[in-house]
This record gives structure tokens, C-alpha cells and sequence, in this order.
């Protein structure tokens, strides 16, 4: 015989239907992020890990100033490295102030993979990275000038060198907007002027299992050869050095845990709805529980019977949240990607751990944190069931209110009574209130970002010279990389040293006589401060320098030292006005052949406002979702209240109180508790939000200083009293409802 | 099944306000025996009868039903005892109030291997018409009706019966009466009848009459009134 106490399940569903609707909403939205997302990390993760090998991914690369000999490159291959030539040439003049890399037909190394079209066969065609091409609207079939010459789009591609397009390494963010790939036929290629070129040779290790110590040793050896072959080395960078190829790699790696954290901490807030929800049942259906177990009815039994809605609502949660996670949400989250990254078609592959991941183990957390509520609320005897004795403590737990006004205390009361839901409430529309926080947030944190980069940075241009150059404009100075330990993100991140003049235009108080200024990113991100001592090393010397800190100079533009020319010179035993840089308010006419590199002020801050499209379509999940969650968490838990209080609600009624006086009793005490945990809770999420932008800046070179300005602390305030206005407007049709012959009926 | 209870003592409260609510409370009841247990309020009759249920442990004393003796078992092993032994009629009727009746018959029949026809068990009850209504489409008596047919219908040797027509007026408490009565004749329950109503006792085998936690009078009812002659 099937348990007669399961019928009353599908009409408890049917009499709660908006209450169990909202949950099963939520618990879908959250595990149909959940799994789409993790579903198309792991195609992503599936095509990184395809391109090492099948596409012949670089283990890094260095550039040169002239193309190197064969002898070199023989005895590079002996040393245990092969390197291939990777030339290409650079188009400045690409409209919108866009740089464009042209590469050459690619053969034993980097193989692009097609993602629509095909690549060049002929001469003047070209296949261009497909995220550029989407985001600045380029299709197969149209023309684009280069170098002076009219280009066919053949195709778009995904360079395995490029999965992020980082326009230079030491970018804080890519940027798909103003910065391309491309290739072009060896033909084409060989007919670019001599001058345009910059030689790059990607390199991969003979041997393919090294270990990271021997590769390090090989690549150092590499170095040394080069140098000691008279070759002025530009840049030589290896794979996780290598932003453009590491950068995905990192962010698949730390955004999984992150969104699994986020994904059962909702899930855990859902399974506490539903212990409260089950914990108020209970309460109210004290005397049957009392009369099923006096009638002989096990405590087990009693408590799979009240276990079985949250079973079930979990069920349904985790298989329809898959069901839409596994198709309808997998191309958003792809186009999120393709939007992004520079990476080939994903191919979502079915991983069984994944799958298990957000079905078995949301349904596990919630039986489990339902089953603690259970079997502690149900270790009560049946007697104490019939007595609606459910409280341990009985009354001594009431507390006795000072003389308020009647109406104070019987609302203070009502928030006493209820304070188990009106917690969890708090807890609720503390996380909307997050996720609303970072929604609405991220644009004016990012602009306020781009406009700290834009008034620190003192100069426009920054020249970068393979030689030195006959002129008298700009201020020359001596720059060079190093690196510090980054304990926080556990590696170790680029510092630029400034070596500048007493008498310095652009950073007029950096110069310092003893010791080193730092910049004010890098003084942030490691919480340096005037008196600390810093640790650069210079890993192409491998040496390691310890310098006092002088001061902090107000700079956010980038993870900076400055220290005097001379000083800087006498490091990299040079002499003392070597300088390899030049600073300018304008562009200066240099010989195309000294620079290595030129920085404007718009290469850096349009990289920004790229970041901020990429987000566009994820901050807008973010904020549905947020109030979706916000308006169900509020409904539940607020009616929770209403249903525990009927009984009182009635008996007001018959007493002759007014709907509006008895609105003022209950649902005002509820509009506090609401205005009041949006209020509080904003210094609570200012401090959450600090904490992910820790986070996320120990993930990037960068520093991402915190600022909201106030008019989104009011948006999110906004937003939560009008979700709770209309939720109230339910309420108080609720409260109407609710029958006088509630409190006329036979009771103990 | 045979019914003895032992020297059955209960105390409630600590220290200064530990007070003694049962004091020895010694007597047979006898197979297929109704007995009505009658006391005014505090004399224990409540107590003792959720001690004979299981729903409380005595301090001292047992109580024999059968193979079972109620001394030192665990919670578990009480609620098995009330599984196999005990049927409960309470005074507000404790239905579920999203069954059907007869879904909160059938609540019972569950506990049991062999409970009785439903259809014959509705018949005695004189719900057989009602059988697919929910509790709050039905009058006091027919929800009491309801809720002896639950605690009947796994057909216990034990039905423990709390104030059974307190809640009810008095022309239905005679129907209840007669109603229990008829089970009593037809299946031969032992029942114990907790009631302030002494003419209640009237219709019992035995009458147990309570004061300050002890049995004042133990009688033997040889002089039985059918209930649906009882008048108070």
C-alpha cells in the first residue's frame, strides 16, 4: 500500500503553487547558469587543450631586430628549442586608431583555426580574427586597406597565439575593438616593405614533457645565446608570460570555482528557504505530527513525508535548470565567449563530473540541509507535538520590550516572532543586492578607472626605441621591466622602472634621492607603503635588487618604480644617460626604424571601454536575474510571515480592527525589516565588492581602485522598494482574505 | 489483550517545584474491557493515559499489554509499541485536513499488514457517504466518527480514547458513545475512555475514578447502561 500521506503533496503544491513556483524559478535560473556555464568552460577548456597540440601552440616567443641566422637557429634546436620564424607587419593607420598585425601564411607552428571562410590563397586576401571582425561588423567579402594595399576578407580566424588580443603585454585588459590578427599569403606577405617588419620568432621546446624548471633553464639558455651572439633581443616572452595566451587559460581556471561557489551558495540559500518554509509547516501542523506519532507513525517516516516537497522541487529545479542549461543557455554563454576570447568554434562536450556537479549535488545540499532542519525539529515527542510545545525553552525566550507605543512593540514583536525568516530575508537581498551592485556597478567603476588612467598619465605618447635617436622633443628616460612577488595572486607580476631626472616634466615628484617612489597602482595592489622595502627582480641578469621606499607617487596608469636614470643605469651596468624611452605631449616624428614600440593615451584607455562591451550581455543576465531572485526570496519569506500570523491577523479582525490599521501592525513591521536590510546592508556589500576586486586584481597585471558613485547605492535601494511595493500589493490582498472564523474555529 | 498497570508514579517540574502528578497507580484491565477513567482536572487521568499510549514514560512502574512492558524502552522502541498496540482518539479530532476521510482512514491502514475492510468500516461509522469529502465539509461528530475509524482501522488491542465528546454537543456525544460501544461489541477492543463526564461511566465495564494522582475507586461496572440510554 502506498503511504495515504503522499496525496496530500500534489494538493500541497496545488494550495502553494506561487510559493513553489518561485522556488523551482529560481533554483532553474541558478543551476541553468550554472551548468550552461560550466558546460561551455569545459568546450573551451576542451579547444585550448586541442590547439597545444593539433594547432602546434607556441611555448613562447621573442622578438629580434634582424632576422636571425641558421647557425642561431641550430644551435637554439641543440639547446632543445625550435624556433620558427613568425614575422609580421604592423598597420597603424587602421581607421578608428586601430593597430592591425599581419602575420604570414603560418606552417609548422600557430595554425590559425578557420572559423568562417577559408584563409588566403590568393594575393591580397586576408583572414582577420573573428572577434574583431564581429565586433567592428567586417564580413567575408569585404575589403580593408592595409599597408596602402586593398585586402579581401577570405575568412575569420582564431590564432592559438592570440586567444586573447592583448594589443601589448603589459595591457590591463584586451582589446577587441582597436587591436587584430590577421594573416595574410606568403606572397603577399614577402611584397611589405623590409621596414614594416618586426621579427618574431614563436619557439616551441623539442621535447614535449618537460618539466616548467627545465623549460625555464632552456629558455634562459636561449637568452644567453642570443645575447651572446650580438642579437638585440626585444621581447621574449614564454606561454604563461604571454597575456594573449594565458590570460583565458586563467580566467577558465578561476571563473569555474567562482561561479560554482556562487551557484551553491544560492542553492544553500534556497535549501534555507525551504528548511524555514517546512520549519513553518511544521509548526503549524504541529498536532497532526503529534497525532501521527502517537498513532504510531515513525519519526523517519514523518520526516521522508516532509522532505518529500523539497525533493521534489529540487528534482525539478536541477532537471529543467539542465534541461534549458544544456540548450537554450549554451549559445549565449558560447557568444559570450566568441564576443571575448579569440577562440575557435567551442564544441560542448557532455562531461559526466560537470553534469553530476548541478544535478546530484544541488538536490544533495538541499536534502541535506532540510534533513538537519527535520530531524532536529522532529527529535520532539509527540506530546510536545500535540501541545504545540515546539519551542525548547518554551517562553522564557520572549523578551520583555521596554514601554514603547503599543504599535512599536507589536511590531517589534511581529520581527521577534518571525526573526528565522526576516535573517534569511536580510541574507537574501544582501546577495540580489550584491549581484545588483555588480550589475549596475561595473560601468562607472570601469569608467572611473579610465578617467584615474587618464588623469595620472602625464604624456601622450610613449616612444619605446631600439636605438637611440637624434632629438631634442619629448624627455627621455630609461625604462625597464622587472618583477615582484605578487604573494596574493601567488606569482609574480611585471613592474616598468622608470630611471628618470631630478628635473622631470612628467613626474615632477617621483624622483627620489635615496631609494625608489612607487606608483600608486602598484603601492595598492600590494599594500605598500613609504619605509617598505621592495624586492624587483631581473630575470634576465637573475639578480635580485632590494630597494626602500621613498614615497608613493599618484599614479594609476600602471605597476610603476621610479628611481633616478643614473641609478637605474648603474643597475643594468650601463652607462649613466643611457635611455631606450621618450615621453611626449605630441606625436613626434621618429625614425620608424629606432621604435619598438608606440603607447597613446588612447591605445590605453580605449581598452577599457572594449571590456565594458564584452560585459554587456552578462551584466544584463545579471541584473534579471538578480531581481528575479530579489522578487521571489521577498515574496516567500514575507508571506511566510503573513501565513504564521493568520491566526492573530484573524483575531484583529474580529476584535473590529481595520484592514489598514491591521496593515499597519504586519506588513509595516515586514517594510521595515525590508527598507532596513537594504540600508544595512549596502556598507556589507561596499566590503564584498572590495574583496572580488582584490580578487580580481591579483588575476591582472593591473590595480582596479574601488568607486560607486552614489547614485548606484540608490539605484539598488530603488529597485529593492519597488520590487517590495509590488510584493506588498500581494500582501495586502492576502491579508483581506484571510477569514474572521480563523480564530472562531475549535482550538486546544 | 490484557492490560496491567504497576506502580506507576510520574512527577513533573525540578527542585522546589517537583511536584507528583501520579502516586502509584496499581490495576488490571481485562480483555475487550471498556474502562472508563473519570477525575476532575489535575487528578492525573490525562497523564496516565498518555503513559499507557506511550506518548510519556513513567518514573517509576510498567505497564503490560501483551508481550510488551512499557519499563525502559527507548523512543523508538514506544513508537513501535504504539505502532503494533494503540489506537488514539483525541478530543479536537485531529484530522488532516487535506485528506479526504477517507485518505485519513487509509493514513492508519498504512501502519498495519491486515487493516480492516474500509468499505465495512465506513459502513459502521456512517460515512460511507462521506467517505470523499474533506474534513472541513463535515460536522464535529462525523470528523470524531472519522477519527475513531483511523484509530480503529488497524484494529489495535488497545483504543485510548481523550475526552472523545468534549467537543461535542450532547446529542452527538450520545451517537459517539453508541459508536464506540458497537466497535466495542463488534471487534473487542480493550478501551480506555479519559472523561470528566461521569455518566459517561455508566456505560463502562470498569470504572477508574481518579483524585490527586491516586486510584480512589476501582469498580466493576456489572450494572452496564447502553450509551444510547445515557442522560447527563
Amino acid at each position: 500500500m502506498r503511504n495515504p500521506l503522499n496525496k496530500r503533496i500534489p494538493r500541497d503544491f496545488k494550495k502553494n503553487f506561487l510559493k513553489y513556483l518561485g522556488m523551482i524559478i529560481i533554483l532553474v535560473c541558478t543551476i541553468s547558469i550554472g551548468s550552461s556555464f560550466q558546460a561551455t568552460m569545459k568546450g573551451a577548456t576542451a579547444y585550448l587543450e586541442n590547439i597545444k597540440d593539433n594547432n602546434f601552440q607556441e611555448d613562447g616567443y621573442f622578438e629580434v631586430l634582424s632576422p636571425l641566422s641558421p647557425e642561431i637557429l641550430k644551435s637554439l634546436k641543440e639547446e632543445g628549442l625550435i624556433a620558427v620564424e613568425n614575422f609580421y607587419a604592423t598597420e597603424h593607420e587602421f581607421p578608428d586608431s586601430t593597430k592591425v598585425l599581419l602575420f604570414n601564411e603560418r606552417e609548422s607552428i600557430d595554425l590559425p583555426t578557420v572559423f568562417e571562410g577559408e584563409l588566403p590563397q590568393n594575393d591580397f586576401e586576408v583572414a582577420i580574427d573573428h572577434v574583431f571582425a564581429r565586433n567592428r561588423g567586417i564580413s567575408i567579402g569585404d575589403t580593408i586597406s592595409l599597408l596602402g594595399k586593398e585586402y579581401r576578407v577570405c575568412g575569420t580566424v582564431s590564432l592559438p597565439d592570440y586567444s586573447a588580443l592583448f594589443m601589448n603585454n603589459t595591457d590591463l585588459m584586451m582589446n577587441t575593438n582597436h587591436f587584430c590578427v590577421s594573416v595574410i599569403s606568403k606572397e603577399s606577405f614577402e611584397a611589405i616593405e623590409e621596414g614594416s617588419l618586426t621579427y618574431r620568432y614563436s619557439y616551441r621546446f623539442e621535447q614535449r614533457d618537460l618539466k616548467k624548471k627545465d623549460q625555464l633553464a632552456i629558455e634562459e639558455k636561449t637568452y644567453k645565446t642570443l645575447l651572446l651572439n650580438g642579437v638585440g633581443v626585444q621581447n621574449m616572452l614564454n606561454r604563461d608570460q604571454n597575456q594573449s595566451i594565458s590570460f583565458l587559460e586563467t580566467d577558465l581556471g578561476t571563473d569555474g570555482p567562482f561561479m560554482t561557489v556562487f551557484v551553491y551558495l544560492l542553492v544553500a540559500m534556497i535549501a534555507f528557504i525551504f528548511a524555514i518554509l517546512t520549519n513553518n509547516t511544521i509548526e503549524s501542523e504541529s498536532v497532526i505530527i503529534g497525532t501521527l506519532r502517537s498513532l504510531g507513525f515513525r519519526k523517519g517516516e514523518i520526516i521522508l513525508h516532509y522532505l518529500q516537497p523539497t525533493l521534489i522541487v529540487a528534482v525539478i529545479g536541477s532537471a529543467l535548470g539542465n534541461l534549458i542549461g544544456y540548450t537554450l543557455m549554451i549559445e549565449p554563454f558560447i557568444e559570450i565567449y566568441y564576443t571575448t576570447y579569440s577562440i575557435g568554434p567551442i564544441v560542448v562536450p557532455f562531461d559526466v563530473p560537470s553534469f553530476l556537479l548541478t544535478t546530484v549535488l544541488p538536490v544533495v545540499i538541499m536534502i541535506l540541509i532540510n534533513c538537519c532542519m527535520l530531524a532536529r525539529k522532529l527529535s520532539l515527542s509527540p506530546l510536545k507535538f500535540l501541545r504545540k510545545e515546539l519551542k525548547k525553552n518554551g517562553n522564557k525566550r520572549n523578551i520583555r520590550l521596554p514601554n514603547f507605543s503599543f504599535l512599536n512593540r507589536f511590531r517589534l514583536r511581529v520581527i521577534l516572532q518571525n526573526r528565522g525568516s526576516y535573517l534569511m530575508l536580510f541574507f537574501g537581498i544582501f546577495l540580489t543586492s550584491f549581484l545588483l551592485m555588480f550589475g549596475i556597478g561595473l560601468a562607472p567603476l570601469m569608467d572611473h578607472y579610465t578617467e584615474d588612467i587618464n588623469q595620472s598619465l602625464p604624456y601622450n605618447y610613449q616612444y619605446l626605441l631600439k636605438a637611440p635617436v637624434n632629438t631634442e622633443e619629448g624627455e627621455k628616460l630609461l625604462v625597464y621591466e622587472m618583477d615582484t612577488w605578487f604573494s596574493l595572486g601567488n606569482k609574480d607580476i611585471g613592474v616598468s622602472c622608470f630611471g628618470i631626472q631630478e628635473n622631470s616634466r612628467y613626474f615632477k615628484d617621483a624622483f627620489a634621492e635615496q631609494g625608489i617612489t612607487v606608483s600608486s597602482a602598484l603601492a595598492k595592489k600590494l599594500n605598500l607603503e613609504t619605509g617598505d622595502t621592495l624586492i624587483l627582480k631581473d630575470k634576465a641578469r637573475d639578480k635580485e635588487h632590494s630597494f626602500s621606499i621613498a614615497g608613493i607617487y599618484p599614479y594609476d596608469a600602471s605597476m610603476a618604480v621610479f628611481l633616478s636614470q643614473s641609478s637605474l643605469s648603474e643597475l643594468l651596468e650601463q652607462k649613466e644617460d643611457t635611455y631606450n624611452c621618450i615621453l611626449s605631449d605630441t606625436k613626434l616624428n621618429l625614425p620608424e626604424e629606432s621604435i619598438a614600440k608606440m603607447i597613446s593615451r588612447e591605445d590605453l584607455l580605449g581598452a577599457t571601454n572594449q571590456m565594458l562591451q564584452s560585459f554587456e550581455n552578462v551584466i544584463l543576465y545579471i541584473n534579471v536575474f538578480s531581481v528575479v531572485v530579489y522578487f521571489v526570496i521577498l515574496y516567500i519569506m514575507t508571506k511566510v510571515v503573513i501565513e504564521k500570523n493568520a491566526l492573530p491577523i484573524s483575531y484583529m479582525k474580529v476584535f473590529g480592527y481595520h484592514p489598514g490599521e491591521i496593515r499597519k501592525l504586519y506588513l509595516t513591521a515586514t517594510t521595515i525589516v525590508v527598507i532596513t536590510s537594504l540600508f544595512v546592508c549596502i556598507p556589507l556589500e561596499i566590503w564584498l565588492f572590495k574583496e572580488v576586486l582584490v580578487f580580481l586584481s591579483s588575476m591582472i597585471d593591473g590595480y582596479i581602485a574601488f568607486y560607486l558613485p552614489m547614485r548606484v547605492y540608490l539605484e539598488i535601494i530603488l529597485i529593492g522598494m519597488a520590487a517590495y511595493l509590488g510584493i506588498n500589493a500581494i500582501h495586502i490582498h492576502s491579508v483581506k482574505k484571510i477569514p474572521m472564523t480563523e480564530a472562531l474555529k475549535n482550538r486546544e | 489483550m490484557n492490560l496491567k498497570i504497576s506502580n506507576i508514579r510520574k512527577f513533573y517540574g525540578e527542585n522546589e517545584s517537583r511536584i507528583q502528578v501520579l502516586k502509584g497507580i496499581d490495576c488490571d484491565i481485562k480483555d475487550g474491557e471498556i474502562c472508563v477513567l473519570l477525575g476532575p482536572s489535575g487528578s492525573g487521568k490525562s497523564t496516565l493515559l498518555n503513559i499507557i499510549g506511550g506518548l510519556e514514560s513513567a518514573d517509576e512502574g510498567c505497564i503490560d499489554i501483551g508481550d510488551f512492558c512499557t519499563d525502559h524502552m527507548t523512543e523508538k522502541e514506544l513508537s513501535e509499541y504504539r505502532r503494533n498496540n494503540l489506537g488514539f482518539v483525541f478530543q479536537f479530532y485531529n484530522l488532516i485536513p487535506n485528506l479526504t476521510i477517507r485518505e485519513n482512514i487509509e493514513v492508519c491502514a498504512y501502519l498495519t499488514k491486515s487493516p480492516l475492510a474500509m468499505d465495512d468500516l465506513l459502513d459502521t461509522l456512517g460515512l460511507t457517504a462521506h467517505q470523499h469529502k474533506f474534513p472541513n465539509q463535515l460536522s464535529g461528530g462525523q470528523q470524531q466518527r472519522c477519527a475513531i475509524g483511523r484509530a480503529l482501522v488497524k484494529n489495535p488491542p488497545l483504543l485510548l480514547f481523550d475526552e472523545p465528546t468534549g467537543a461535542l454537543d450532547y446529542n452527538t456525544s450520545k451517537e459517539i458513545l453508541a459508536l464506540i460501544e458497537r466497535i466495542n461489541q463488534k471487534y473487542h477492543n480493550t478501551m480506555i475512555i479519559v472523561t470528566h463526564n461521569q455518566s459517561i461511566s455508566y456505560m463502562a465495564d470498569r470504572i477508574l475514578k481518579l483524585h490527586d494522582g491516586k486510584i480512589i475507586s476501582n469498580t466493576v461496572n456489572t450494572d452496564k447502561t447502553a450509551a444510547g440510554d445515557l442522560e447527563w
